[in-house]
């Protein structure tokens, strides 16, 4: 099971990627284009995923989706591990005050869910990309500070440390050169995993309007005005809903496949 | 024991203090003029300072703050600048049901995940066990936001034996507890197999089958018992999750609870109704994972308190 679950998982989100970065070359037709003698046609010849409610075509607006998922997933994920793995690695390494201040910081923002907090702050701004990754970014550095922290204090008393202290080789250097390398597996492992809940996420504030703005290809958006015609189109929900399973879907069998292979005794 | 348990609630407050004040600098410190937000730009200047003067945005953040505190502690959280009501008392009315909704879908995650979980463990490595561990993945990633209308479509549309939404009788609340359920019930099943193979390897099962006890009571009786722990922990610390997780089901079958409270809050720019329900549900998620770690402890005789 383990060996096949990363590879379907990184099957999977290289064909993804592959659709995300091809888009205009694989998209048959403009997403945006208008066309409503079809709006709500079900699948048919040319356009195998029918169309939604402006006769727009639904699979070019899966295939430009998969940018707005992959973009969001990546620079989401991106800046929460470059502020995680800086305030993890201070914190642990420094510890005393700053390590008790941080634990009560990330405490704090551990209290709140992830889905309410993100919708609590989309709620009062504009709907737009830079603002899902705002909103995003703003607690998902947590769970990866946490992790490198505890990295760092298991690692920090090892004799490869004491032995860089003891030369005088400066903080800095020690984080990024000795530190970070020893935790890249734990990290990589829940950022496999943090990829699959930010692109949930965002199609879920999507879904409820707040997310990406309206008219923009996202999945999560696709779903919601699917649901509002379900008796008469249910493609129009059912497509970009398998879209977004399989990228979750993806990622987590990535997660759970490299957890496996970095961590054999775990097995 | 007590000593204990006193620590930890005390320990929460001044979490729920960040929390308060956490939601009290989001929803004032964001770019937008309030006023303009709830009544548009094109409003009368008399209704505008009317506004203002009701929800105090006259006076400087600090001294708004000083009042968000005072409010919240003495139980008054403000009224809804929609229907007039006291924030509290729409809460009340309708926590119940998304209490209701959210055990509803823990009963139907724990039917699912524990039988599946213990099959998985003990035919561990089988054609049982990868099945199980693929339905399990597969459930973890399905957005419950598609898989509700998917069932309705099922279960409400073609076989036509379950109502689409509202709460009308208790059929109503099946569609949205297996939807709910479905990504808890995923999770609980691997933790139910990780927690059962730790069991089934310990030496007390080895002497149990040694003396000759029957598989069935080696699995339930002995390793279930004590994998059991770890798994209470879990649904403990799933049920504030679960209460967050209810506000897109709840849209999605127009169910009467504060997911439906609080996107209408959002839609209307009826913002004391949004920091009130925001805090209820985050003050809930804090209480209840501090009780559900309490438990562990205090389940786990390994644990000293």
């Amino acid at each position: 099971m383990r060996i096949w679950t990363f590879k379907i998982g990184a099957i999977l989100i290289c064909v993804l990627v592959l659709i995300a970065i091809f888009a205009p070359l694989i998209a048959p037709h403009d997403p945006n284009e208008y066309n409503l003698a079809l709006k709500f046609a079900g699948p048919h010849s040319g356009f195998w995923f029918g169309h939604d409610a402006d006769g727009r075509d639904i699979l070019s607006r899966i295939i430009y989706g998969a940018r707005i998922s992959f973009g969001i997933g990546v620079l989401v994920v991106g800046i929460s591990l470059l502020i995680g793995c800086a305030l993890g690695l201070i914190a642990g390494y420094s510890g005393g005050w700053v390590d008790q201040f941080f634990l009560f910081v990330s405490d704090v923002f551990l209290a709140f869910p992830s889905f309410l907090f993100a919708l609590a702050v989309a709620a009062f701004l504009e709907p737009s990309i830079v603002s899902v990754i705002f909103i995003l970014s703003l607690k998902g550095w947590v769970t990866y500070a946490r992790l490198v922290r505890a990295q760092t204090l298991t690692l920090k008393h090892r004799e490869f440390i004491l032995a860089g202290k003891a030369i005088g080789v400066s903080r800095w250097r020690i984080y990024f050169r000795h530190l970070m390398p020893n935790m890249i597996g734990p990290v990589l492992v829940n950022a496999s995993f943090g990829m699959a809940g930010v692109i949930m996420i965002e199609s879920a504030l999507s879904f409820l309007g707040v997310g990406v703005p309206v008219n923009t290809p996202s999945w999560g958006a696709m779903i919601d005005q699917g649901t509002q015609y379900l008796l008469i189109a249910p493609h129009m929900s059912i497509f970009p809903g398998i879209f977004i399973m399989l990228i979750v879907l993806g990622f987590n069998f990535l997660g759970d496949g490299l957890r496996d292979k970095l961590a054999p005794r775990g097995k | 024991m007590t000593h204990y348990l006193l620590r930890r609630f005390i320990s929460i407050i001044p979490v729920l203090f960040a929390v308060s004040t956490i939601v009290f600098f989001i929803i004032h410190f964001i770019p937008g003029d309030p006023i303009d937000l709830i009544l548009g730009e094109r409003a009368l200047a008399a209704d505008r300072a009317q506004l203002a003067h009701a929800l105090k945005l006259e006076e400087p953040v600090l001294v708004q703050y000083g009042y968000f505190l005072k409010g919240l502690i003495s139980g008054e959280w403000g009224t809804s600048i929609f229907d007039n009501r006291p924030v509290l008392e729409l809460i009340k009315d309708n926590y119940g049901a998304t209490v209701v909704l959210a055990c509803a879908a823990m009963f139907v995650a724990m039917f699912i995940a524990i039988p599946a979980g213990i099959i998985a463990a003990v035919k561990r490595n089988s054609i049982w066990d990868s099945i199980a561990m693929f339905i399990a993945l597969v459930g973890i990633s399905v957005p419950n936001f598609w898989l509700g209308p998917v069932l309705v479509l099922i279960f409400s549309v073609h076989v036509g034996i379950l109502p689409i939404s509202g709460r009308e009788s208790w059929t109503s609340l099946i569609l949205p507890a297996i939807t709910l359920g479905t990504g808890l019930a995923a999770m609980l099943a691997r933790m139910t197999r990780a927690s059962m193979i730790e069991e089934l390897k310990s030496e007390y099962i080895t002497v149990a089958r040694a003396k000759g006890v029957s598989e069935r009571n080696v699995i339930f009786k002995h390793a279930f018992k004590n994998a059991l722990n770890p798994i209470v922990t879990i649904v403990g610390l799933q049920v504030g999750t679960l209460l967050a997780g209810t506000i897109i089901t709840e849209k999605v079958f127009s169910w009467p609870g504060m997911g439906t409270l609080l996107l209408d809050s959002i839609r209307r720019r009826d913002y004391p109704v949004v920091e009130g329900c925001v805090l209820i549900i985050s003050f809930a998620y804090v209480i209840i994972n501090t009780m559900a770690d309490c438990l562990y402890k205090a389940f786990d005789p390994r644990v000293r308190l």
